[in-house]
């Protein structure tokens, strides 16, 4: 085999390498729990799976593209004697410590609201087409803030199905764009 | 540097910031990763650093181009 032959196999090798360590040591799942009590909530899907507060972000739970949810929450506190304000939000978890508000519920202190801290119900929800399926885990973390007292619980969730198109798209680009950087690497013509 | 760097920053660039996200869609990282962010700039510098290596394509020299001789003028 001749130098520049096993020159072109090293290469071709240590990028390989490479890209393996760097996602490999990057891929490792989330293993902090990011629950801060004293809330308690459940939703159930009509499959019969339950998703509770205490659900580890070490486990990803496959939603359904569409279902309808049973649902209950508790701040655990006293019921109110008048109406006072409360706020939170659910949120997704993005790259670089950014995240996308999907709903939040600032609710003023004058709002005439029900006086409770228990609250129950069904949901239906659909999941846009535009959402890839089958993908990674999305974190989503609900924070919940009423009377001094905030409650943040988190939950890593995919969307059942495949990722279709967008997945082989995705694919396919990097496949071209390493084509191109390894193209980088051919020797220039010496004039 | 033998190779061609602009062309190996440019395309390590990008198939950092492909390969991120098809990742992702394929399940192996989760969408909040670090791995997004950095992958591109892994992928630039592999890109600059592999076209300083230039392992491919042998160093041959460009054909000569036609100059004029004393015969000529």
């Amino acid at each position: 085999m001749g130098l520049n032959r096993r020159r072109r196999f090293a290469a071709l090798g240590i990028l390989a390498g490479t890209t393996i360590l760097f996602v490999g040591a990057l891929a490792a799942p989330a293993t902090a729990e990011v629950i801060q009590p004293p809330c308690t909530g459940s939703v159930t899907f009509s499959d019969g799976t339950t998703v509770t507060e205490k659900q580890p972000l070490t486990e990803t739970v496959e939603a359904p593209a569409s279902d309808t949810v049973t649902y209950s929450g508790d701040t655990t506190l006293d019921p109110p004697s008048e109406p006072e304000g409360f706020s939170g939000s659910v949120a997704l978890a993005l790259p670089a410590g950014g995240s996308y508000v999907i709903v939040d519920w600032p609710v003023p202190s004058d709002a005439t609201t029900e006086q409770t801290s228990v609250t129950d119900g069904t949901y239906t929800y659909t999941v846009p087409d535009w959402v890839p399926k089958g993908t990674g885990p999305m974190e989503v973390t609900a924070t919940h803030t009423q009377r001094g007292q905030t409650c943040v619980v988190a939950v890593n969730f995919s969307v059942e199905g495949s990722p279709g198109g967008a997945a082989w798209l995705g694919a396919g680009l990097t496949v071209a764009a390493g084509a191109g950087m390894l193209a980088g690497g051919i020797k220039k013509k010496v004039v | 540097m033998n190779g061609r760097p602009v062309i190996g920053g440019i395309f390590g660039l990008l198939f950092g910031l492909f390969l991120g996200p098809t990742l992702w869609l394929w399940g192996v990282i989760p969408l909040d990763s670090p791995a997004i962010v950095i992958l591109p700039l892994v992928g630039l510098v592999l890109g600059i650093l592999f076209a300083a290596w230039a392992p491919f394509g042998s160093a041959e020299p460009a054909p000569a181009t036609a100059t004029p001789t004393d015969e000529e003028e």
